[in-house]
């Protein structure tokens, strides 16, 4: 636990006051609120979820990236992994720094929303709040596949710039699933982001509930991944590092 | 000595866009533009007029957006590549050598922007007329030249500080918002209505959806903007490097 609390502290240090991370949490869902509303978009907490989730998989896909990337840089897995603790905390903890940090973006959308249009009504407080988390807890659980990929094989420069916007298009983040084509909508029911999107839009628990457990199954699937990676590379240190 | 030009152009797109490995150009150059397309179309509901508008839009926002990258790219790896120093120690003139920079991501853009708009029109059934088409086409380079003014000026920023995306990005999101792609030029506030014209894309969309009598002068008016923006952009440049000199930072340490 000591690992992924340090870890968590050396995120926040090392990438909590990148320009970049603040303007993809704080300039990007303002533009994108205002060209959702200005196309006819109401100003309720579907927009406020579905821009939040916008910003947030291109907050996280670009920390993934830098974060997997300084750490082997850096060489912290290979040190790590010749220790008796376990590689895959530290990447843990960096993915909590950055569940951290991309929960800032629902505020920031909140607030500008409600300056922008008139104050959101929030109906159902605590599925909205629960939402919220299940969101951001999505967006980043999401990435860890791509967490995985990223360790075990040599990054070449642009190689996720993609992911995000697939992410993001077959999230239906700026307009309701049913807008979607037949096959976008299909692919939009195993990305938790989705499930959460609508949640917090119509207040129900059950289809949170949804939400979490396809986000339990990511997360089985990347945590498998990882482990997988990390007891490849074991027996072989030089591959930690770029 | 167009020859000559074209080879530095060609060197420069090898040796400077970072993203040009068969991966990076597959993701940044092929399926994002296709998914940022997919992403915005809906907005349009079940309205015809406005997927058409969505459809024109996006393809003209990720021609600037691929285009500004690109240049912002190409430019700024100087710096980060140890090469800048040569490049003003060079004989060639700064235009030409920023031309040379961003003539190829001009013509990959086109390439990624059409191949974007036939998926994208294909997967949301939109027609398009033959005049259409034709309009698209000259707007999508006219829009691909306007932007390279803002992608010089943008890559300015990379030539003084280390961070190479922090501009573009913020150029994105600018483009996104303000320049007229997605949200009407009538539909912004007017103050914004003025920023949205001195930015690309702005003259380039009403050239392809606006009445027949004010085309051709709104592909002039797209045009100047980016005349406007590369002068600019060259001032920048040009400050930023006689800024590295003085402050001996031309070369990343």
């Amino acid at each position: 636990m000591a690992i992924v609390w340090a870890s968590i502290r050396t995120h926040l240090r090392q990438q909590g006051l990148s320009p970049v991370a603040w303007l993809l949490s704080g300039l990007f869902p303002i533009a994108l609120a205002y060209v959702a509303r200005q196309l006819g978009r109401e100003a309720d907490l579907r927009l406020v979820a579905g821009v939040s989730a916008a910003a947030m998989i291109d907050t996280a896909a670009a920390l993934v990236v830098l974060t997997v990337l300084s750490e082997r840089q850096w060489g912290t897995l290979r040190t790590v992994a010749g220790t008796t603790r376990r590689p895959e905390l530290v990447l843990v903890g960096r993915l909590c720094g950055v569940l951290i940090q991309t929960l800032t973006v629902v505020p920031v959308t909140y607030a500008f929303v409600s300056v922008a249009w008139g104050l959101v009504p929030v109906p159902a407080p605590a599925v909205a709040v629960a939402g919220a988390l299940v969101l951001a807890a999505g967006v980043v659980i999401v990435m860890m596949p791509l967490v995985a990929v990223l360790v075990r094989f040599r990054y070449h420069p642009g190689m996720t710039n993609g992911i995000p916007a697939v992410i993001l298009a077959f999230t239906g983040a700026l307009v309701p699933l049913a807008q979607l084509p037949s096959l976008m909508r299909a692919c939009a029911t195993v990305l938790p982001s989705a499930w959460a999107i609508e949640a917090v839009g119509s207040g129900q628990w059950r289809t949170l509930g949804y939400g979490v457990a396809v986000m339990a199954g990511w997360a089985l699937l990347g945590g498998v991944l990882l482990v997988l990676v990390f007891r490849r590379l074991r027996l072989r240190p030089d591959a930690f590092e770029v | 000595m167009a020859d000559r030009w074209l080879t530095y152009a060609w060197l420069s797109y090898k040796g400077l866009y970072t993203w040009l490995n068969p991966w990076g150009y597959l993701s940044s150059r092929v399926v994002r533009p296709i998914a940022v397309c997919l992403l915005f179309l809906p907005l349009g509901g079940n309205d015809e007029a406005a997927m058409l508008r969505l459809l024109i839009g996006s393809t003209l926002l990720v021609m600037a957006t691929d285009v500004v990258f690109g240049v912002a790219l190409a430019v700024g790896n100087e710096r980060s590549f140890g090469t800048l120093g040569t490049v003003i120690a060079s004989p060639v003139g700064l235009p030409a050598t920023l031309a040379a920079r961003a003539f190829p991501h001009v013509v990959d853009s086109f390439l990624g922007s059409v191949t974007t708009a036939v998926i994208a029109a294909a997967v949301y059934d939109i027609p398009l007329t033959p005049g259409q088409i034709a309009r698209g086409v000259l707007a999508l380079v006219v829009v691909g030249v306007s932007s390279t003014g803002v992608g010089i000026a943008v890559s300015s920023v990379a030539l003084r500080f280390r961070d190479v995306f922090l501009a573009p990005n913020i150029a994105r999101v600018v483009l996104i918002a303000l320049s007229g792609a997605l949200v009407s030029a009538g539909d912004l506030p007017e103050w914004l209505g003025v920023v949205s014209g001195a930015l690309p894309i702005h003259h380039a969309i009403t050239y392809v959806l606006g009445v027949p009598d004010g085309r051709a002068f709104a592909l002039v008016l797209e045009l100047a903007v980016g005349a406007a923006w590369a002068t600019a952009g060259y001032v920048l440049v040009g400050l930023m490097i006689r800024s590295g000199r003085r402050a001996a930072t031309v070369d990343l340490t």
